[in-house]
């Protein structure tokens, strides 16, 4: 994507990336129907009918990366709301279709509050949506107004358009075609803008995201409430092509089981994986179904089961994979480089990047006495009890704006303890936290990133599966919410910090000291005032150190970032750091410039270790 | 108002939901290991013990013979089938490398295809398998209780309180308890880590050699029987504390007890709902179980 | 009696051991000491087998184990005292010796060897049917050390046992490995991260830096050299 493309990011034309092939598929999609007979054609909506289901769940499962078994249930839901409403009010499914839709969704809210609210994930998450898929089926089987277990009929006796009611299979291909439609594109809009990268975040790596601003409860609802709204959707016309169904064949187990299997096999996560899937499996089961199901009932789930086997173990991206590694397996016969980065970089200066609420770097001045102005951060009686540990013990320090501020101590003296509670991933037992004059004690992660506190961890908390790229644009859009410029932003912090080469690179290819490198741009990209450094040095060459202090001392000098880090390497701390703190057992021992820690008798006996004295035998 | 009637019925329930708390519990200490202490996202721990069900109904057939005879042939054929499982499935062994996630959903592969494998041999009808015990089913004053769920929970619980009593005084439960509470330094003291997970699989389903025998009597089993006992399971396990066999049992009664509470006292079929509604509940509210450390991330 | 021959080791895609070569000799005591990130706890773990090495050889008592998994080079009588102590923690103190002492080779005189172990830590005894995870932090020390030795190993390598500790203990516990190293005559390697005390508790030392070994030699004679103070406190 080249720069000057960038110059007119309308929401409609970047956002969408609409393969040819979509386009390309719509004329044969259309008229292809006309041409089968009423088996083939009923196929063709089964397909699109699991296409959609599988693209739908592929929002909370896939990209959210909350596997669960809650598909059935948004389904039944659908179906049974909208039903009622036909049977009840005669509200035609055209409308039922929608206010179904919303209540489904207004209860999956209900449910992701629960779950989410109290940290409910994994394994756990997945096990209470089968309750709750259980507890949906008793609920409809004994509540007296669906029908009950003999479930629900819708009669048609002619065609009625308005109520969506043909005698003919030809309309029911058209609609659904259109809800599939919708559903790729509603799927495809979230993978290319903020919401598909946040979610994809939060999948990949939940304290990461919430450090860079990503507020994980809002988009698990987000995520959560466009699945249920678009299964409910699917729902309906579930109802209306089948014109019967009961508790048992809404909510069923292995409804939710395929829509998985569906989505995996296809590749789950992608926008195209999932209608891949149903593409290749749906046909594949229908003929299996066809041609051994009076002999061998139960055959085609044999397969369906033992093809998820398979692609866990060999082919865990999906079939889709299939077709990224053919495509790169190409272009590399060609000579190309499929991971080549399209733009040359702007030479643009850390300033220019950097103007988030943010004074001019020449008032940082660490031999100036520190007045309210120019106090940053204000740690005061800093505690924290793990149990009955004081990992951190009535620590009190200040920080002015544009120094840059260093902690050190032994190993388990408080220092990431410390970092912690001011970024917000602990709250603090006892003390407080002031922020440019505001209290942030005990605030979320993700609000005190944006309120400009921007951290690295100590060790690098990456999201394997996004590029380089994507992964400080998690970050950029923080602040900038248009996919154009968060990705400019991305590719011009990337240049700053030495990694444009490797931007389109997956983060579980990249070196170590690559990694540090993007620890630190995921950071930058939220635009801090303060930049949280821990160990960012640790484990890198002579050479590798060199060039990340000169990186840190450029950020200082050119956007006036306050910096405060935590390091082992002395002569890292002596050449950076105007001020230094000392830590040890949570308590702080000294506190100064580093010629005059790096003196103190304390420290030298906290470091170097007491001698002890024996009587040598 | 409370009437004797209504007493005897709760009575009654509370019976029966000991009675089967104790077999779910049997079930669930099986898994409860597994999980806990494997650390293998088992998904198929009901269908081993479908599978068991049906071994059972094999073993009927064949000799005629009482099927809690059948114990005899389908303990061992389970832990065979465990041992077998364990060496040559294509990642039975490899899958504790993967993240949870993918567990989870090679288990449910394997799951399916075992469901559905079996339902292409033996077709799809309910079965039940009857047994002469029936005839000493006897009356505490207004209470029934039958014969072969006595036998049934009364075994379950012998056979858990043994399993608890090897884990907590054996060397062999010393060893299982370390490998599951840190595995590198289980490794660092000598103790073959790979070889006790394999032993703690071929135990966990081992133990469903029992519980099949003495299920198959009293209640109907299917090819797609396992996901119920597999819900159940997990959700004693969860109330009990992931690892913690003691709370897989208590897990286990209090899931019988609500289940037959909820079928006595709630209306139509709707009895169920009550066991789901309190995992639910734990879930939401003590991830952790009632029994178990805390998960959750704490500030 | 242990010995490393060109080492290498990488952790993911960062190599942590470079080309690294040591020996043990019989009842010596050696230190290794090195800041963090240095490479100790990942020499560590190539010794015990928890980390794979992608080149050079281990041998010990003259065997090959480098690639021997962990439990079998445990049971060829490597002993350790794990770095943060490991104890299983929701085992008593008592189960946590049991397992120390479970191999085939030991498990016979196992009783006896606990009541030694009670012996040398009267502590451990008192508190014998407490769980591990509610033991002070020196007291869990003793615990760590205690189920090492119930497998009477021929080498114990004890891993940062002053990580965590008030000064108070560490020197209580320095005591203990000095005195009862000298009691059973056994072959002692320390890491620590404490310099001075690791100097002054071992006969020899190889220092550590970014994965590779800088400076090895006598431990009197590194304490005294100001190199030391240099790449701790960069003066």
């Amino acid at each position: 994507m080249s720069i000057n493309s960038l110059q007119k990011p309308g929401l409609l034309r970047r956002p969408f990336n609409l393969p040819w092939l979509f386009i390309g598929l719509i004329p044969v999609l259309l008229l292809l129907p006309l041409t089968v007979r009423d088996y083939t054609l009923n196929v063709f909506i089964i397909i699109l009918m699991w296409a959609a289901i599988a693209g739908a769940a592929n929002v909370l499962i896939g990209y959210t990366g909350l596997v669960c078994f809650i598909p059935p249930v948004f389904i039944g839901l659908g179906a049974y709301f909208s039903t009622w409403l036909l049977l009840n009010l005669n509200v035609t499914p055209w409308i039922g279709m929608f206010i179904a839709a919303i209540v489904t969704t207004l209860i999956a809210l209900v449910i992701g509050f629960l779950f989410f609210r109290y940290g409910v994930g994994g394994v756990y998450f997945a096990l209470g949506t089968v309750a709750l898929m259980l507890i949906s089926q008793i609920l409809f089987v004994n509540l007296p107004w669906f029908g009950k277990s003999e479930g629900l009929y819708i009669i048609i006796r002619e065609t009625e358009p308005l109520m969506m009611k043909f005698r003919n299979k030809l309309p029911y291909y058209y609609i659904i075609l259109a809800v599939t439609s919708i559903v790729f594109l509603v799927s495809n809009w979230i993978y290319n803008n903020k919401p598909g990268y946040w979610l994809r975040a939060i999948r990949e790596n939940e304290a990461a995201a919430e450090a860079v601003g990503v507020n994980l409860m809002r988009y698990k609802q987000f995520a959560i409430a466009v699945t249920a709204f678009l299964l409910a959707m699917i729902g309906t016309f579930w109802a209306n092509f089948l014109t019967y169904f009961d508790p048992y064949s809404a909510f069923h187990w292995e409804i939710a089981g395929l829509a998985i299997i569906i989505m995996v096999a296809g590749g789950a996560g992608t926008v195209w994986g999932p209608f891949l899937g149903a593409l290749i499996l749906v046909p594949m089961a229908e003929i299996i179904r066809a041609q051994l199901g009076s002999t061998i009932p139960g055959f085609h789930m044999v397969v369906y089961g033992a093809v998820l086997m398979v692609v866990l173990l060999y082919l865990p991206d999906g079939f889709l994979s299939i077709a990224t590694k053919g495509k790169r397996w190409l272009l590399k016969r060609n000579g190309v480089d499929p991971d080549a980065v399209q733009t040359n970089g702007r030479n643009v200066s850390l300033s220019e990047l950097f103007s988030y609420a943010k004074p001019a770097p020449d008032q940082a001045d660490s031999t100036a006495p520190a007045t309210d102005n120019n106090i940053i951060l204000e740690v005061s009686k800093l505690t924290r009890m793990f149990g009955g540990l004081r990992a951190v013990d009535d620590l009190s320090f200040t920080v002015r704006r544009g120094e840059v501020f260093g902690i050190i101590g032994p190993n388990g003296a408080g220092k990431t303890t410390t970092f912690n509670m001011i970024a917000g991933a602990l709250a603090p037992t006892e003390g407080s936290i002031k922020f440019r004059g505001e209290n942030v004690t005990g605030l979320l992660p993700h609000v005190i990133c944006k309120q400009g506190i921007g951290r690295t961890f100590q060790v690098t908390q990456s999201f394997p599966k996004l590029t380089a790229m994507e992964t400080v644009m998690v970050g950029s859009f923080l602040r900038h919410p248009i996919t154009a410029h968060a990705k400019q932003r991305a590719l011009d912090i990337l240049e700053v910090v030495g990694l444009l080469p490797k931007a389109n690179v997956l983060t579980e290819n990249l070196t170590l000291a690559d990694l540090k490198r993007l620890e630190i741009a995921k950071a930058l990209a939220t635009d801090p005032d303060i930049l949280l450094l821990d160990e960012v040095i640790s484990g890198l060459t002579e050479v590798e150190t060199e060039e990340v202090v000169g990186l840190i001392r450029q950020i200082n000098k050119e956007t006036g970032v306050t910096i405060i880090m935590i390091e082992h390497v002395m002569h890292v701390i002596m050449s950076l750091c105007d001020r230094v703190l000392v830590l040890n057992f949570g308590k702080q021992i000294a506190e100064g410039t580093s010629e005059e820690v790096t003196s103190d008798p304390q420290v030298i006996e906290a470091y170097l270790g007491q001698k002890v004295e024996f009587d040598n035998a | 108002m409370i009437t004797e009637a209504t007493i005897t019925l709760l009575l009654q329930a509370i019976v029966v939901g000991l009675l089967t708390g104790g077999i779910y519990a049997l079930f669930a200490v099986g898994l409860s290991l597994i999980l806990g202490v494997a650390d293998i996202m088992t998904f198929v721990h009901g269908d081993f013990l479908m599978i068991a069900m049906y071994l059972t109904l094999a073993a009927v057939v064949a000799t005629g013979a009482e099927p809690y005879v059948g114990i005899i042939l389908v303990v061992p054929g389970m832990a065979m089938l465990a041992y077998f499982s364990f060496k040559y499935l294509p990642a039975v062994t490899k899958i504790t490398a993967f993240p949870h996630m993918r567990q989870m959903l090679y288990m449910l592969g394997f799951s399916y295809l075992l469901q559905n494998l079996i339902l292409m041999f033996v077709g799809a009808r309910h079965q039940i398998i009857s047994t002469s015990l029936t005839k000493y089913n006897f009356f505490v004053g207004d209470v029934f209780v039958s014969m072969p769920r006595l036998l049934a929970g009364v075994v379950s619980v012998i056979l858990t309180i043994t399993l608890m009593w090897v884990i907590k005084y054996t060397d062999l439960g010393r060893i299982i308890r370390a490998a599951s509470q840190d595995r590198e330094a289980a490794s660092l003291m000598g103790i073959n880590v790979d070889k006790t997970y394999m032993l703690t699989w071929i135990i966990g389903i081992g133990s469903l050699g029992f519980a099949g025998p003495l299920l198959a009597p009293i209640f109907a089993f299917y090819p797609i029987v396992g996901n119920y006992y597999l819900m159940i399971g997990f959700m004693c396990v969860v109330m009990g504390g992931l690892g913690n066999i003691g709370g897989a049992l208590i897990g286990g009664i209090i899931m019988g007890v609500a289940l037959e509470l909820g079928n006595v006292f709630l209306p139509g079929s709707s009895g169920p709902i009550l066991p789901f509604l309190v995992f639910v509940g734990v879930l939401v509210f003590k991830p952790e179980g009632i029994f178990g450390k805390p998960i959750r991330s704490k500030r | 009696m242990l010995k490393l021959t060109n080492i290498a080791a990488r952790y993911g895609s960062a190599r942590v051991l470079n080309d690294i070569s040591m020996e043990i000799r019989d009842q010596e005591t050696v230190a290794i000491v090195g800041s963090n990130g240095a490479g100790k706890s990942s020499l560590v773990k190539a010794i015990m087998g928890v980390l794979k090495v992608t080149d050079g050889e281990i041998h010990f008592l003259g065997n090959d184990i480098t690639h021997l998994p962990a439990h079998t080079r445990a049971e060829m009588g490597i002993g350790i005292v794990p770095e943060g102590r490991r104890l299983f923690p929701r085992m008593t103190v008592e189960e946590n010796l049991l397992v120390g002492g479970i191999a085939p080779r030991v498990r016979a005189k196992r009783q006896d060897s606990l009541e030694d172990i009670y012996q040398t830590f009267p502590r451990l005894k008192e508190r014998r049917t407490q769980q591990a995870a509610t033991l002070s932090g020196g007291e869990q020390q003793m615990l760590a050390i205690g189920r090492a030795l119930m497998s009477h190993p021929k080498l114990v390598v004890f891993d940062e046992p002053s990580l965590g500790l008030a000064p108070k203990i560490v020197t209580e516990v320095f005591l203990t490995i000095r005195r009862i190293s000298q009691e059973r005559q056994m072959t002692v390697l320390l890491i620590e991260q404490n310099v001075t005390l690791s100097l002054q508790f071992s006969s020899r030392a190889y220092v550590m830096e970014n994965g590779k070994i800088v400076i090895s030699g006598n431990s009197q004679e590194l304490l005294d050299n100001p190199h030391i103070k240099k790449a701790y406190l960069g003066m």
